[in-house]
């Protein structure tokens, strides 16, 4: 069953209420959630958020094409990082 | 923490069709890495001494193509490339021509010498070169140390273990981590960013 469509797309109330918060003073500073459900709005654009994995925050630093998306993607429960010394470049 | 001697590029999930080639999952992104005349070497999954502690690349290097080393790695050169399934590719190397000959590399895990890695560019790093660097903050105190360089779906993420104890992450941006000298054996990290695990 699909969420009805005249309500928007869900996101934890505190935490919209921090983002917005942030956004009105300038401020930029981490914020923990355990609310992997919640979908990033365009007002989380730039601002740094670490999501519950089930063990720790893992911080997600949310791009403009992350929009739409539920948080929890970006914070995968399940990790297997394999052998380390692999010949993959990576950028900041 | 020194460079480790061997790099992983790649492993031989199994082997396709009659005439010796074998499927491979690459670690690599390199894209001369996998091409007719390469030359890599092979070696037995679990085989080999732990991390920090390996033999030196280039006496295999020197060893020449037919012979292999005393951790008893196989030196094997690439006959032919051609597009596998997914990210895999099927590859043909010089001296395994049947089935049998490549199935018995099932399970290989393919590597190069550390020396044999291309120059980086400006702002590139292997995650291997940052475990063990110090992390600052930007007025130079001591945050603690680099424990690795991981990818998540966002972003890679720099784990810390921070010197009072525990761990903490951070997202590798240039807004978070400012300043990387691998030279120099420290990274600088934004304290703003640091997400405490424990």
């Amino acid at each position: 069953m699909t969420r009805s469509s005249k309500k928007p797309p869900f996101v934890a109330e505190k935490l919209m209420q921090r983002i917005e918060r942030m956004n009105e003073t300038g401020e930029k500073r981490m914020l923990k959630t355990w609310s992997r459900a919640s979908t990033i709005y365009p007002e989380m654009v730039g601002h740094t958020i670490a999501v519950h994995d089930g063990r720790k925050h893992v911080p997600i630093y949310v791009t403009e094409s992350m929009v739409g998306h539920k948080l929890g993607e970006f914070a995968l429960t399940r990790t297997f990082r394999g052998h380390e010394s692999k010949e993959k470049r990576r950028r900041r | 923490m020194p460079r480790p001697d061997w790099i992983e590029v790649g492993r031989v999930r199994r082997p396709h069709g009659l005439q010796g080639e074998v499927l491979i999952s690459v670690d690599s992104d390199n894209p001369d890495r996998f091409r007719p005349g390469a030359v890599l070497y092979a070696r037995a999954r679990g085989v080999g001494p732990p991390r920090g502690r390996q033999g030196s690349g280039r006496q295999a290097v020197l060893a020449g193509p037919e012979a292999g080393d005393d951790e008893g790695r196989r030196v094997l050169e690439i006959s032919s490339v051609r597009q596998g399934n997914q990210d895999c590719l099927l590859v043909a190397f010089a001296g395994v021509h049947e089935r049998n000959a490549a199935d018995a590399l099932r399970g290989w895990v393919l590597e190069i010498p550390s020396a044999e890695l291309p120059e980086l560019e400006e702002g590139e790093f292997y995650p291997f070169d940052l475990a063990g660097l110090e992390a600052r903050n930007p007025d130079g105190r001591v945050l603690g140390t680099v424990i690795e360089l991981f990818d998540t779906p966002a972003q890679s993420v720099l784990s810390i273990r921070l010197e009072g104890g525990g761990e903490a992450l951070v997202p590798f941006l240039m807004e978070a981590v400012p300043t990387v000298d691998v030279a120099g054996g420290f990274v600088v990290v934004e304290e703003s960013f640091l997400a405490e695990t424990s």
